[in-house]
């Protein structure tokens, strides 16, 4: 799946390259160094990050979280954080769209460890309304707008890059995941910390259930197209709401 | 990572002065697909 060819309906777009913008972190991967994206869609001024940084890669929850301090000093208030997700709930299917309500993350290191900057925030964060009510409400009317059957849950995080042993998935189902992946956690955080509202958005991309069956290369693609498609129609009119 | 502060402002200001916009909104594009595997309980 690409949520990159978002990136083709920005208008009057200006494309940044991650490396060479100073101090951001440089990409793992190679020949996919992510960019920053300013443009307009719906209408809206957005700035889009294409590529984002994990910390199974080797980077620090600070290194991976960076972009967002930079948002914040650059005055966003609003974020559409996305994701693939394994879809854990047994009513989710491939290709569903599931609202992020909250989230868990238990074990694993947090961005905000070390000494507290208090430009961007206090020193104990609340998590409690963490995933914005009212950019939920909205997503939840351009979803109804587009005949899409939305879902909603909880997102998991784990660090990966291993994916999740069958005794995790159960784990996971039990302490109420809806569905699991390795990103999106450490942002949010550093959103709460800085008081950016945030919309999280899981793409579940496949499922880990006890039917859950091996599927062809030719099915993934199409799965993923079809979400690629979705999703871009939904925040085309989450932003017309906005 | 030190002076996260500092170094955040720098990277606004080359940022600012790519763009001739003041977004409010920002978007994280995720990427790449899960593996899909056959789950058995075990």
């Amino acid at each position: 799946m690409d949520f990159g060819k978002f990136i083709d309906i920005v208008e009057d777009k200006v494309e940044i390259e991650y490396k060479d913008i100073p101090n951001f972190p440089v990409s793992t991967v190679e020949g996919h160094s992510g960019k920053l994206v300013v443009g307009r869609v719906a209408g809206k001024e957005v700035l889009v990050m294409s590529g984002r940084f994990h910390y199974y890669e080797g980077y620090s929850m600070q290194e991976v979280t960076f972009p967002i301090r930079v948002f914040s000093l650059l005055g966003i208030d609003k974020l559409i954080v996305t994701n693939a997700a394994g879809g854990i709930h047994p009513d989710f299917e491939v290709t569903d769209i599931m609202i992020i309500k909250d989230h868990i993350k238990i074990f694993d290191e947090t961005p905000l460890r070390g000494k507290n900057t208090p430009e961007f925030g206090t020193r104990f964060p609340d998590m409690r309304n963490v995933y914005d009510l009212e950019m939920m409400n909205i997503v939840r009317e351009a979803a109804n707008e587009i005949n899409m059957d939305i879902k909603e849950g909880v997102y998991y995080y784990m660090a990966g890059p291993q994916y999740e042993t069958p005794a995790e998935v159960n784990v996971i189902k039990l302490l109420g995941g809806d569905a699991v992946g390795m990103s999106t956690v450490p942002e949010v955080i550093v959103c709460s910390h800085s008081g950016i509202k945030v919309l999280g958005l899981s793409c579940i991309t496949n499922t880990l259930r006890d039917d859950t069956v091996d599927v062809t290369h030719e099915e993934v693609m199409e799965s993923g197209d079809l979400i690629a498609n979705s999703f871009s129609k939904l925040i085309v009119e989450f932003l017309r709401k906005i | 990572m030190e002076n996260i502060l500092e170094k955040a402002r720098e990277s606004k200001e080359y940022i600012l002065s790519k763009i001739g916009m003041n977004p409010k909104i920002g978007i994280i594009l995720g990427s790449g697909l899960r593996k899909v595997y056959r789950y058995c309980r075990r």
